[in-house]
């Protein structure tokens, strides 16, 4: 339901403005445009305790073969090394037959997206927490070019991470962007 | 052969040795084969 409904020549004042500005839901946190054939990108500075929720995203990335993309936590320029807990369940395109995968077991990262060459990557992720000295934990789902692929994971520390890291399994990625967007909280 | 790139923000640069280590020892290839490689 609307907040107000306005009327053709209505003055939209301030506070009206003010009003919807904080009644937003998803906020533009980061942006990076991807360069060229680069096989990890680190985002820095994007989680806060400004935001508990994000959501990424992926959009208009080439990459070079097939691949998955991986995804670590940064506390300032460190990685994490281990704590990824995570399972996927991909079915091929054109069957009907889900499998399920371990993609996490203590694992330093574990996947967040993936492509074909010449298809492009596009896909959307949500984290909770990973500012919060608590579990950080994320899912996603991609229609990806070979298999469609979902995923969930959580990071098995009470750790507050600042930042996040993106590698390609093979090859490299060029051009797009990944977007960083926090969840007002109200 | 020069090592892959690595982008932090907005800046692009050749990995150091370092870091192609350590994205090696993620499994990282070359080319890839499957977008669903067997995870660890």
């Amino acid at each position: 339901m609307a907040i107000k409904t306005f009327t053709t020549g209505e003055v939209l004042t301030a506070a009206d403005t003010n009003t919807y500005l904080a009644n937003s839901g998803l906020v533009l946190v980061k942006q990076v445009s991807v360069g060229s054939a680069v096989s990890s990108v680190d985002i820095t500075s994007c989680f806060s305790s400004t935001y508990d929720n994000y959501k990424i995203a992926f959009n208009g990335i080439a990459a070079s073969t097939s691949m998955s993309i991986n995804f670590f936590l940064l506390s300032g320029s460190t990685p994490t090394s281990s704590g990824w807990y995570g399972t996927e369940f991909y079915c091929a395109i054109g069957a009907t037959t889900w499998t399920g995968q371990i993609i996490g077991n203590n694992a330093a990262s574990a996947y967040c997206s993936a492509a074909a060459s010449g298809s492009g990557l596009a896909s959307t992720m949500e984290i909770q927490s990973p500012n919060l000295a608590q579990f950080s934990r994320y899912q996603y789902a991609i229609s990806a070019t070979e298999y469609f692929r979902n995923g969930y994971t959580y990071h098995g520390a009470n750790t507050q991470y600042d930042g996040c890291r993106f590698t390609t399994t093979s090859g490299n990625i060029t051009g797009g962007s990944i977007t960083v967007y926090g969840y007002r909280k109200g | 052969m020069t090592r892959p790139n690595i982008q932090i923000d907005d800046e692009v640069r050749e990995m150091t040795e370092e870091e192609y280590e350590a994205l090696l020892a993620t499994g990282w290839t070359l080319e890839g084969t499957d977008e669903t490689p067997t995870a660890d």
